[in-house]
């Protein structure tokens, strides 16, 4: 029972025994750094592996009441992602951050475990908790830079992170006054006689809540501000995990709580599945028009989560598989993409398109991965981005949703538009000499590991595949998970 | 009881009001801390029960007011406080960033 | 098993390794041959299956008609090959190499799924062929990359449908969603109306570049449509309309390899109409016509190619020097003239015959005349430039023998063809019962190309002469420009003001609360 347990109390540790230690011990500082972040990654292997069949870990002995954790496949999904981009980001990271690192370091740590707890715990409270947790120390590694425009971006951010956390409270309280309960196990079972309205009105409050957090059309403007002038290793870990993880507690929350009947029943469904929609174009339309490299990228993840909610929400077993795995390949591809231009930025400040002009010549090997990252994210083989949205097509297809689908084909094309925009600028000769920094190995080398896993998974998609197809088992029918975490 | 629902309802309305649209950016964070404690009282209502005392498990008190909520109004102050404090920090770097406290003019990001 | 298209797939991987260019360039050459002997030795009748996550794929299977378009593709890879190994960097190469794997795995796939794949997999790296090569502007990569993805996102909506139509994703003539391949195939093909890529590519593509994409663009197109859309009638007409257009062009054109691409259109306009056909001999004759056009067709880029290498330029001016200064190329050019133009004896002859034999129609016989005479009036053109026209260009640089090998592979197979017509036949076992030599068929083969002597030498004067650009319409960038300004408004409202980000937040809720209560 430990195992899972450590999965959030070791960041948490880290996080504070890296504050102690600097303040008395400086020296091993960065050991522990590394240190921790290996045996981290260990850990979550091992959890992974155990994760099917679902485990429930009850904290303390309080049963029911108390705190309960639970490892099922879509965690297991959540905790692989930690796994295959917190090394990577904390490598990455050493060498960028290039003044004070330590504050930087342990708020990385509370935000991964913020994070594993919220995609543990199975307790309503619990996870709002560790959400503010790590929106918080989000806020804290955006604002790293201290520049005018991270400060203002960090601001609204956090504006519009609260804004978005008092619904999802408020709903939470809503639905304790209910039920009496926070387990989601028990308020599923005590919502099944709850009148329509009241139970689509708490609905209401948490999508909104989440919405803001994932970034839904009218609520995404915090996101391209937040990223702006964010240190560039920050934005992998939020794009790939911190807003991952609202959409983890979002489906969640509803397919467990809810069931997937009433989401079917009160037009969720059509309506998230038409908001998405909605919410890509847009998002294509405006990341046209950026110059700013990260803005762009902001844009282009706004774009690839409304993918992801659609997979998500078409509500079948196949469009759960599907969303789970463009989470999991967004995360490789969105990361590998920062990580180059993080590169970029560090090497020669480069922040706009017009900076890494002529950079394809320079960079040859970093620029190939850009170019398979942007590849694979716009959906062309043989990248992981294809296969995911050739699952997502397929499942909106056979759910009925055929606008869904065609949109979604429209919405590669578009995506194309910006991304060849940078490819092509980065192999236009350029006369100007550059003033470079060179990237070391440290740099280099989670870059090309996740750009070669945008190989790796196009070509093999079963890999990955073979964990997430048990994922819609326990979300569909929300009577296993039930029965498993009351039973434990 | 009704009564103190009443006033739920109207501090949220009222913070919501407040963070939506005044301009100053310290009246933005009083907003955002009306809005939470509108919440917290909300937590404390839905655990009351009339006549109860405090959470103390005896056999001399019969009826008890709601443990958890009051454990959660505890959480929910804690956090709230915390995110007010990283707000106010950013507002005073703000302020002395852009020399002022209004939203309108703090907009150097766009597009 | 050993497919041709992996053949070339890991000769791409294998040029990434650190060689020294002389053993990179001996790589890439036995590459070249292996895939060329290991297409010859297909049987029809080969299949391979797998299982890909919850597909069943067919990435390999062989029929006649794959196996001739392979064995022509494999045939004019070696002789690219060949012809650009010393004037092409490894890298160029890699890219290449991808391209042609890529286009001889279409042509093998069984089912739509690797067709898909392999389809955007030549887009992706002709593209970065283009983008990498062009130093001028980047543009034409751009616009080239877009269009064919639009086409080929039009293709995967279209298997979609097909698949979910009919559950299978096996390549036979589909179902469901024929306006979705059809525009896919129209783009690759370059129909007119989707055109607007080819002549701009590939006149500003490095000359090499152009000799690749030319052998397999289209062509990967013509295949496909014949296996999967064959037996539409009223694409007959229109692949005749397609044709005109071409030969209107072509003659307005002030650049040689504008020309060859306009040149190209009218040539897949008679593949379009063997195919629409869809008689067995309709068909088999589009695919003799795909090789002998490839044959022809590349032979005339590599010429142009040789111009360019020797002069600097591809002007009509600089044609001169063929008949000067290459008497190999002279030869060449002589013969794929004939050929192009349809004359008996030669190759293009032979296929022209029996998708006119192949027809009913008299419009559309009528018409095929006139594509022969056009096509042999533009190409007049050509040869008046290269041989009549008096110029005294000299060479900048001397062309590397290897070009000349390439050049001359492809010339002797086509005289080969020319001679003996039943050798394409006895190679694929694709027998269509035509007397090529019998005297109705020379002489019909014949008229087009003296009519067309006689009009060019009575109307030199309008024909041979710098023409004024036609005003320049595109469709497409009209799109585009909608899309960018939309995008500009849309941009605009992001102006950093936080109440508003706010307002619209609150408004979501409301209208999110509205629908659900309801």
């Amino acid at each position: 029972m430990e195992l899972a347990v450590w999965v959030i109390i070791l960041p948490l540790l880290t996080a504070f025994s890296l504050g102690i230690s600097k303040l008395y011990f400086k020296k091993i500082f960065f050991k522990l750094v590394i240190g921790s972040a290996i045996l981290y990654l260990y850990l979550l292997i091992l959890v992974i592996t155990t994760s099917y069949p679902p485990k429930v870990y009850s904290i303390g002995q309080w049963g029911l009441l108390g705190i309960n954790l639970m490892v099922d496949p879509l965690s297991a999904l959540f905790l692989l992602i930690i796994a295959l981009l917190f090394l990577p980001f904390i490598i990455f990271s050493m060498k960028y951050t290039k003044c004070i690192k330590h504050d930087y370091f342990i708020f990385s740590y509370l935000m991964v475990a913020g994070i594993s707890g919220m995609v543990l715990t199975t307790d309503l409270f619990n996870l709002y908790v560790f959400m503010e947790v790590s929106s918080l120390s989000s806020c804290a590694l955006s604002l790293y830079k201290k520049t005018d425009r991270g400060i203002e971006g960090t601001f609204k951010y956090l504006i519009m992170s609260t804004f978005g956390s008092f619904f999802i409270l408020l709903a939470t309280i809503l639905t304790y006054y209910l039920t009496g309960t926070l387990n989601m196990a028990e308020i599923s079972l005590a919502f099944e006689d709850t009148p329509f309205t009241i139970k689509s009105t708490i609905m209401a409050f948490f999508v909104f809540g989440y919405a803001i957090k994932i970034g839904l059309l009218p609520m995404h403007a915090w996101l391209p501000d937040a990223y702006e002038d964010s240190p560039i290793p920050y934005n992998v870990l939020s794009s790939g995990l911190v807003m991952k993880s609202a959409v983890y507690a979002l489906i969640r929350g509803l397919y467990i709580m809810f069931g997937i009947d009433f989401l079917d029943e009160s037009g969720l469904l059509t309506i998230v599945v038409f908001w998405g929609v909605i919410t890509f174009i847009t998002a294509h339309c405006l990341a046209f028009q950026q110059s700013n490299l990260n803005r762009l990228l902001a844009y282009s993840t706004i774009a690839q989560i409304a993918y992801i909610m659609i997979g998500l929400f078409v509500g079948t077993e196949a469009g759960l598989i599907a969303g789970s795995f463009h989470i999991l390949n967004h995360a490789i591809m969105k990361g590998t993409l920062f990580f180059v231009v993080g590169i970029f930025n560090y090497s020669l400040a480069a922040v706009e398109i017009e900076d890494i002009k002529g950079l394809g010549y320079k960079f040859p090997i970093l620029s190939f991965t850009f170019v398979v990252g942007s590849l694979a994210i716009v959906g062309l083989p043989p990248f992981n981005g294809f296969m995911s949205k050739w699952l997502i097509v397929e499942a909106a297809l056979e759910a009925g949703f055929t606008y869904a689908a065609f949109f979604i084909l429209v919405g590669t094309f578009l995506s194309l538009t910006y991304y060849l925009k940078v490819i092509v600028t980065l192999y236009t000769k350029n006369e100007k000499p550059l003033l470079i920094e060179e990237a070391g190995l440290s740099l280099k080398l989670p870059t090309i590991f996740l750009g070669s896993l945008c190989i790796v998974f196009g070509i093999v998609p079963s890999l990955p595949l073979h964990l997430i197809t048990k994922i819609p088992t326990f979300l569909l029918d929300n009577g296993d998970y039930i029965r498993i975490l009351i039973g434990g | 009881m009704e009564i103190a629902y009443v006033a739920v309802i109207i501090l949220f309305c009222l913070g919501m009001y407040t963070i939506i649209t005044k301009k100053n950016l310290i009246k933005i964070v009083i907003g955002i801390t009306i809005v939470e404690s509108s919440l917290i009282l909300l937590l404390m209502l839905v655990g009351y029960k009339p006549g109860g005392t405090a959470p103390i498990l005896d056999k001399r008190y019969e009826i008890v007011v709601d443990p958890i909520t009051q454990a959660l109004a505890l959480t929910t102050i804690v956090i709230g406080g915390s995110v007010t404090a990283v707000m106010l920090a950013m507002v005073i770097k703000l302020h002395k960033r852009y020399r002022t406290l209004n939203i309108d003019e703090i907009r150097k990001l766009r597009g | 098993m050993i497919t041709p298209g992996i053949l070339y797939l890991t000769g791409a991987l294998l040029l990434f390794l650190p060689f020294q260019d002389k053993i990179k360039y001996i790589i890439s050459f036995l590459i070249a041959t292996g895939a060329l002997i290991v297409t010859f030795y297909l049987i029809p009748g080969d299949r391979m299956q797998m299982e890909f996550f919850t597909l069943t794929l067919t990435p390999f299977s062989v029929d006649s008609i794959s196996k001739l378009t392979g064995l022509i593709f494999a045939f004019g890879g070696l002789a690219t090959v060949i012809y650009m190994i010393k004037i092409c960097s490894p890298a160029k190469l890699r890219l290449i190499f991808v391209f042609i794997g890529s286009a001889l795995t279409v042509v093998f796939s069984g089912d739509l799924f690797t067709l898909y794949v392999f389809w955007e997999l030549m887009t992706i790296s002709s593209s970065f062929l283009i983008i990498m090569t062009i130093d001028l502007t980047k543009k034409t990569g751009y616009y080239y990359f877009l269009m064919h993805v639009a086409g080929s996102l039009s293709l995967l909506w279209g298997i979609f449908l097909q698949y979910s139509a009919t559950g299978s994703l096996s390549l036979h003539a589909i179902e469901a969603g024929v306006p979705f391949f059809l525009m896919a195939i129209a783009v690759k093909l370059a129909f007119v109306g989707f055109h607007t890529w080819m002549p701009w590519v590939y006149s500003k593509a490095p000359f090499y570049v152009a000799v690749v994409l030319s052998i397999y663009t289209t062509k990967v197109g013509v295949y496909v449509m014949a296996r999967v859309v064959s037996g539409i009638h009223i694409l007959a007409y229109a692949g005749l309309i397609s044709a005109l257009f071409g030969i209107v062009m072509a003659l307005r054109q002030n650049e040689v390899r504008k020309l060859l691409s306009y040149s190209i259109i009218t040539q897949v306009g008679y593949m379009i109409i063997g195919i629409s056909i869809g008689t067995a001999a309709g068909i088999s004759g589009a695919i003799f016509h795909l090789v002998n056009h490839i044959l022809y067709k590349t032979v005339l880029f590599m010429a142009v190619g040789f111009v360019i290498y020797t002069t600097g330029k591809d002007d009509f001016k600089n044609l001169g020097i063929i008949r000067r200064k290459l008497p190999l190329t002279s030869i060449a050019t002589l013969v794929a003239f004939m050929g192009i133009s349809g004359v008996p004896f030669f190759n293009g002859y032979m296929s022209k015959t029996i998708i006119k034999d192949a027809l009913h129609e008299p419009i559309l016989k009528l018409g095929l005349d006139l594509m022969s005479f056009g096509t042999s009036l533009m190409f007049l053109k050509f040869i008046y430039y290269a041989f009549f026209n008096k110029s005294n260009i000299n060479f900048a640089k001397k062309p590397p023998f290897s070009m000349q090998i390439g050049m001359g592979f492809l010339t002797v197979m086509m005289l080969l063809i020319g001679i003996h017509p039943y050798l394409l036949e006895n190679l694929t076992n694709i027998h269509v019962d035509i007397h090529y030599f019998d005297i109705k068929h020379v002489v019909s083969g014949f008229q087009p190309f003296l009519w067309s002597i006689a009009v060019f030498i009575s109307f030199k004067k309008f024909l041979v002469k710098s023409y004024v650009n036609l005003p320049y319409f595109d469709i497409y960038r009209k799109m585009a420009k909608i899309f960018v300004t939309t995008g500009y408004k849309l941009s605009n409202y992001h102006d950093g003001n936080l109440n508003k980000y706010l307002l619209w937040a609150t408004n979501a809720l409301l209208i999110l609360l509205l629908l659900l209560m309801f």
